[in-house]
């Protein structure tokens, strides 16, 4: 029939339709610049070929790192554009949020970011062993390595529910009563090592640690609560474990939180947590004094610089 | 915290006046003759403060812990205070405060703050349209408020308004900045004028780069014209080629002209018509932030730009600010190897005649006059 060639064309025409309308095109909501991004890892290539073995294969590398870290990128993004806050880093967020209910949701996806970075950050494909200074610093808090390790393990497998596991080292400490070096902190959920977010530590299970009549005046041990100021900087990170349940499903099945822990103690990079330490042994200060720690300072456009003019604004 | 500051505050206090105001008071008070018993129980009761104190003491200490200098072997000299760990807490906490803010998500750390362009103001290298375009710099005034000599520094036309050309934009602040610091080279006095409200601190802070004068409030009309007597009473110095002053022409500068700037920067010329009027009659270069609205013709070098965009305007005082900066830097470079890059003036003082303190060598040689008729311009 002479109309049917007619017809087909018409069909033809309509599944040619563009996909994206041109008013979306030029829409400002579409078309909105990410200032937030994912973090570059180290090992980030090592870790998408191969993974980290005995810890997390590829696919649940990329579930743990690209996929989530991705996800929290996001959601940062979205809450944050628009606002006076879209330039705050992740750490100055966690800061200003920390004792805001009403910012829950910030605060909760930039204290996850920032803990899963810090996590990351220390793994390794091919980790060294642990340095003798920093062994020696070890053995005296926890009397060996081996002994660090089963009480981290221990904690960690403790703690029902997510969160992060860290090793901390406490600056200011009474020599007098022979407080230790470093401890191990637990963090539920979205909390925050960070000092100045004591508030959202969530070192506790309220269920079972600090239920009524665990604490204050009139507890059974009164006075164990910390006399440091409250926004201290009292602590420095230096190692944690995100031992939230999508990290090690999918490699270790569901109960298998131990041997991913296991697993995890071979993976960890000590000359990262050493230096995450700033450890003060004679190459080492030689060494900081060379460099030069900039405090917000990073690419202005007023200051000199060697490469060439960066974008400003 | 607070508890433990009080105790050594109170046990301070105890501490170091134990005795002397207790025996003063009784020393008023006390008959002479019955001191020998009077001595006995004063002597008794000083021993139970004294033990009291010590006790508070040892209290005091055990809270705190005491900050003894290390005493050094061979010298037996006390170290510095400075020296128990402050300076190595202090840089471990700026390595812990770049490691910290670095971790969670990449972001770019090159964003706009607002006090950056105050604190560390953009140099005429960092000029680029995309600055003047965050800046602001574009936005004229509505079409029908247009002063039609400004048409070739306009693009166009957007929602009502006129849109400013950023390349003449660009050019003519470039232009204006190789002014600036040409000025400075030579020794000119720089007066950088802001009397909207904001623009102080960039006036401030560009006429302190330019090493010259700043204006924030209003300008009192007259100051050139009828200087002797609005500025009559301004001191002025004379200084040599390293900016030293030099001392001993008292006399003769009271009866010099009061000085005028070699240029003047106006960041808003509509309401600073009658400063940019003085300084025509008198020969003074100007440079004016001039908006589609605005007379061309009133300054020497317009920058045509945006003046009721504060941002923009302190991004247009930092650059100046900076290229006054370059000029001074270049002159005290050449004056160190003695070239000097203006005509110092002629003063009548006789220096190598006067007693106090005066540098010997001839009145006339290597002094910088206050003047602004030494062919600064």
């Amino acid at each position: 029939m002479i109309l049917s060639p007619l017809s087909r064309q018409q069909t033809a025409l309509r599944i040619c339709r563009p996909l994206i309308r041109t008013q979306d095109l030029y829409n400002p909501k579409t078309q909105r610049r990410r200032i937030h991004k994912l973090p570059q890892l180290g090992h980030a290539g090592a870790f998408q070929r191969d993974g980290i073995p005995g810890m997390l294969s590829p696919e649940g590398y990329d579930m743990a790192w690209n996929q989530y870290q991705g996800h929290l990128v996001d959601r940062l993004n979205r809450l944050t554009a628009g606002t006076p806050l879209e330039n705050s880093t992740t750490h100055d967020l966690i800061l200003a949020h920390a004792r805001q209910p009403n910012a829950a949701s910030l605060f909760n996806h930039a204290s996850m970011a920032w803990s899963n970075h810090q996590f990351f950050s220390t793994l390794s494909p091919d980790p060294p062993k642990m340095s003798p200074h920093l062994t020696s610093k070890i053995n005296d808090s926890f009397s060996s390595p081996e002994s660090l390790k089963q009480t981290f393990i221990a904690t960690a497998n403790a703690m029902f529910g997510p969160g992060f596991v860290w090793l901390v080292r406490h600056k200011y400490r009474n020599d007098y009563l022979m407080e230790n070096e470093f401890s191990i902190l637990t963090t539920y959920i979205a909390g925050s090592p960070l000092p100045g977010a004591h508030y959202r530590r969530q070192e506790q299970d309220h269920n079972t640690m600090m239920a009524a009549g665990s604490f204050g005046s009139a507890s059974l041990f009164p006075g164990k609560e910390s006399k440091i100021a409250y926004g201290g900087a009292d602590i420095d990170i230096l190692l944690g474990v995100n031992t939230w349940q999508h990290v090690w499903l999918m490699d270790h099945g569901v109960g298998g939180k131990k041997s991913f822990l296991e697993g995890w103690w071979k993976a960890i990079d000590w000359d990262v947590v050493e230096s995450n330490w700033h450890s003060t042994t004679g190459k080492e200060r030689n060494a900081e004094n060379r460099r030069s720690y900039p405090l917000g300072r990073v690419g202005d456009v007023g200051r000199r610089r060697q490469t060439p003019a960066e974008g400003v604004y | 915290m607070i508890l433990r500051r009080t105790i050594i505050r109170h046990g301070q206090r105890i501490a170091n006046s134990p005795t002397k105001s207790w025996t003063r008071s009784l020393a008023t008070e006390v008959d002479i003759d019955t001191l020998p018993s009077s001595t006995d129980s004063i002597a008794a009761s000083l021993e139970n403060s004294l033990r009291e104190t010590k006790s508070l003491e040892s209290e005091v200490e055990k809270e705190t812990v005491q900050y003894v200098p290390h005493i050094d072997n061979r010298s037996h000299a006390a170290q510095n205070l400075l020296e128990d760990g402050t300076a190595e807490r202090y840089s471990h906490h700026r390595f812990n405060q770049a490691r910290t803010k670095s971790l969670g998500t990449s972001i770019d750390p090159n964003h706009y703050q607002p006090h950056k362009l105050l604190t560390y103001p953009p140099y005429p290298s960092d000029i680029t349209l995309e600055l003047l375009l965050a800046s602001q710099a574009h936005l004229g005034h509505k079409t029908s408020h247009w002063n039609p000599m400004n048409s070739r520094y306009i693009f166009g036309i957007r929602q009502g308004i006129h849109i400013i050309s950023l390349e003449q934009t660009a050019a003519h602040l470039r232009r204006a900045c190789r002014v600036v610091s040409g000025v400075a080279e030579r020794g000119g006095l720089i007066l950088f004028v802001g009397t909207r409200a904001g623009q102080d601190r960039c006036v401030v802070k560009a006429a302190q780069m330019a090493g010259g004068c700043h204006l924030f409030e209003r300008w009192t009309p007259g100051s050139i014209t009828n200087g002797h007597q609005i500025l009559g009473q301004c001191r002025t110095k004379v200084v040599d080629e390293l900016d030293r002053e030099i001392q001993g022409f008292d006399e003769e500068l009271r009866e010099r002209q009061v000085l005028k700037p070699d240029l003047v920067v106006c960041l808003n010329p509509m309401e600073n018509w009658v400063m940019l009027h003085e300084c025509g009659l008198n020969t003074i270069p100007t440079i004016g932030v001039i908006d589609t609205n605005a007379n061309p013709t009133w300054v020497t070098y317009p920058i045509p730009a945006n003046d009721d965009s504060l941002r923009c305007v302190q991004v247009i005082a930092g650059v100046l600010g900076r290229a006054g900066q370059e000029g001074q830097a270049r002159r005290k470079e050449m004056a160190k190897i003695g070239v000097i890059t203006y005509t110092p003036d002629t003063l009548r003082t006789d220096l190598s005649v006067s007693t106090q303190g005066a540098r010997t060598g001839g009145s006339a040689e290597d002094i910088k006059g206050s003047d602004s008729g030494g062919g600064h311009t």
